[in-house]
Formats: C-alpha cells, structure tokens, sequence
C-alpha cells in the first residue's frame, strides 16, 4: 500500500508520509490497547464494597459535562465531589447495601455500598466555577473550561 | 450449500399458528433487553431456542449451575420473544437480520416486533418519554393508527434493527419497530416501561409494570456492564448518526 503511494512524491513527502503512518498505527494500537484494558479490570472491589458507575463525559465550547448514572443513591447530601483543573473525582452512597450472591469471578456473597470514580477530563477546567446537579438518580457536574474560544469577526 | 454465518437452533416447541415476535437487542438505553427480560419474568416464558454463531464472541451465561446462550429464544402461547446478553458486533449485524427475518418467514410470523430506543439528551428532565412506531407494510400502518402511536417520521436509524427493518421491506414481512425516547448512555427502565404500555396494545397481551419500576434501580446496577459494551459496539457501527440531520429533502 505505501509502495503504491510512492510514485510522484518528492524524497520527503515519502519520508513525512511513511512517520505519518507510523504514527497513525501507534495512535490505533495504543487506543485499542486503553481499550482493552478499561474492559479487562473489574469495576469493583469487593473489599472495599464499591463500585465504579456508568458515566458520560462530553464537551461544548464553553463547558465539560460529565453525567453519571448512580442508582440506589437517594439524596445529593450521599455525593462527595472534587475537581482540579484536569480531573474530577466523586463516592456516592447507596441508601441500602445491594447484595449479590454469587459474583462473577469471584463466585461468593459481595455487597456493595458506594460508588467510587475518577475522571480524567479531556480539557482543562475552573474547578471553583463548576455546577453540579442530581435529578432522577443522574449526577451532572458542568464544569467551564479553562481556555474558550475567542470570537472571531468575519469582515 | 452457502454457508450460514448466523443459524436459529430450536430445542423446544415451537409450532405455532402465525406467531408474533418481540426483538429485544443491545441498543439505545438497553430498552428492548430490559422489557424483554421483564416479559419473560413476568409471564414465565418458556427458553425454546437460541441464536448462534462464529461471528459472536465466545460467552456461555451460566445461571443456576447451567450453562445458556447469551442470545435465547422464548415462547409463551402465540408469543415469541428474541433476547441478546450480548452486544451484536459490527461484523455479524447482516447475517443476524437475515437469519431472523428469514426464520420469521418460514414460521408465518405475523408480525416482528423489534424493540429500542431512540436517544434523547434532555431524558432526565422527561417522566414520560414518547413511544414511536415504524411500520412496515399497509396492514401495520393501519394498526399504529388505529392505536394512535405516534410515527417515527424522519431521521436515521443504526444497527441491527436498521437490517431488520430493510430486510421486512425487502420481504413484505409485517414489522412493527417500537422506539422509547431514552438515555443514550444509561440502561433507562422508564423506556422500557412506556414501551410495554404501548406493546401490550399490540400484542393484546397485559404486562405489568410496576415491577419495572419498582426494580428500576436493581436493573440499572445490573445492566451496566451490558451497556458499556454495547456502548461501545454501537461507537463501532456509526450510532451517532442517528443523531445527524436526514439528507433526505422533498
């Protein structure tokens, strides 16, 4: 395929296009072993009787919004949250103990009492300035950026 | 012979005059498997079959000490239910529409009801999400009105129901697909719950709710391992598409 891509570029493109690939390869392999890795460790700990949440991080110009879905968690008086300028980390209680009798792996009685996350946000935030709510079980901190974007004039 | 990717083994009885068939996949909000698994709790369905196949990953579920296949197949009466453990990938999505709607076929189903969500990013500020329909053929049509479930007039659907869908089509096969607006991310039982108040009307069968709802938090906790892989198979076959403009113009 490179060989194909050889004819009609100049020494340097072809040398410019073979590091490009290269790295394009890399940037795939190392995303696809993050991957595998994220899905390979449990989300759990049993001794510690937490559990990780399903959650959600997006960005809009202004802001990052991470959402997470915490079931069992009543009240926003159960969650604990901290951020800095590039990470957000938060426990929420349950309001009962949830019980599993046989879990996975491990194939004995596990209960779970919290959940336990921390996120490493994709850009740089004002943790001083960030918003958090907690409507139907869904936790959603908004947190502006730190570097917006600035307006450009069309002449 | 052609060599058949995906294959619909059957171990019980099956014979049934024109059966309908509900279609619970991985999908938005993990609404058809979350309804699907109530259904056949709460009106003890019978396992009849399973779904198989090289191109889905190597998992067996074991449950009670026994062994069964993540995609089952289950029968109460006239009622047929397809459900999946698993999210379906990418590469097998073709070849599983096919098989199923070819199946369907040679069972005289009567009607194919495939069952999900559509997303919607404001979900936590909705109590009631809406339930809209997409018919295939004239006499379905009929029946979405005369049940008056709103339409699911423009936009895109992705994924293993957008083949079933096109293989009905194809066919002339009678589908009626059922979307719940729903949480993108999150397994969401409140669309499961709309979406069985507007099922029961279709299949003349009652199914109870209120469990759903009162085990809405334990089927949250427990979907969630579902949910990240299906989050991530539908990240692999372009989902976030159905949230793109249609270019379709008249």
């Amino acid at each position: 395929m490179y060989e194909r891509r050889r004819r009609g570029e100049s020494f340097f493109e072809r040398i410019l296009n073979y590091f490009t690939e290269i790295g394009e390869e890399i940037d795939e392999f190392v995303e696809s072993m993050f991957e595998a890795m994220s899905l390979s460790k449990p989300d759990w700990d049993a001794e510690m009787c937490c559990i990780e949440p399903l959650v959600h991080v997006e960005t809009t110009p202004e802001s990052v919004i991470v959402t997470a879905d915490l079931p069992y968690v009543e009240n926003k008086n159960d969650i604990r949250i901290s951020a800095t300028e590039d990470s957000l980390e938060f426990t929420a209680n349950m309001k009962k103990e949830v019980r599993f009798e046989k879990w996975g792996t491990i194939q004995r009685e596990t209960s779970f009492r919290k959940y336990r996350k921390f996120i490493r946000l994709p850009e740089k935030v004002v943790p001083e300035e960030a918003k958090a709510t907690f409507k139907n079980g869904i936790l959603q901190v908004v947190l502006p950026k730190k570097f917006k974007a600035t307006p450009i004039k069309v002449e | 012979m052609e060599k058949k990717f995906v294959s619909i083994v059957e171990t019980g009885d099956i014979n049934v005059k024109n059966p309908k068939i509900v279609i619970g996949l991985p999908d938005v909000g993990l609404v058809g498997v979350i309804l699907a698994n109530h259904m056949i709790q709460t009106m003890d369905m019978k396992e009849v079959g399973h779904i198989e196949s090289d191109l889905f990953p190597p998992i067996i579920i074991l449950h009670k000490g026994k062994p069964h296949h993540p995609f089952r197949l289950y029968r109460k009466d006239d009622l047929l239910l397809l459900v999946s453990e698993i999210a379906i990938p990418p590469i097998a999505i073709y070849d599983t529409a096919r098989e199923i709607c070819d199946w369907a076929r040679s069972k005289n189903v009567s009607l194919i009801l495939p069952i999900g969500g559509t997303p919607v990013p404001n979900r936590m500020m909705i109590d009631k999400p809406k339930v809209f329909a997409i018919p295939v053929g004239g006499t379905v049509g009929k029946l979405v009105e005369s049940l008056s479930i709103e339409l699911f007039e423009e936009g895109m659907i992705v994924g293993p129901y957008a083949r079933i869908i096109a293989e009905c089509e194809r066919s002339g096969l009678p589908c009626l697909t059922l979307l719940s607006q729903s949480y993108p991310n999150y397994p969401d039982p409140g669309a499961a719950a709309a979406t069985a108040e507007v099922l029961s009307k279709v299949v003349n069968v009652g199914i109870d709710v209120a469990p759903l709802e009162e085990q809405a938090e334990e089927i949250r906790l427990r979907m969630k391992d579902l949910m990240k892989r299906t989050m991530l198979e539908m990240e692999r076959m372009g989902k976030s598409q159905e949230y793109e403009l249609p270019a379709m113009y008249s």
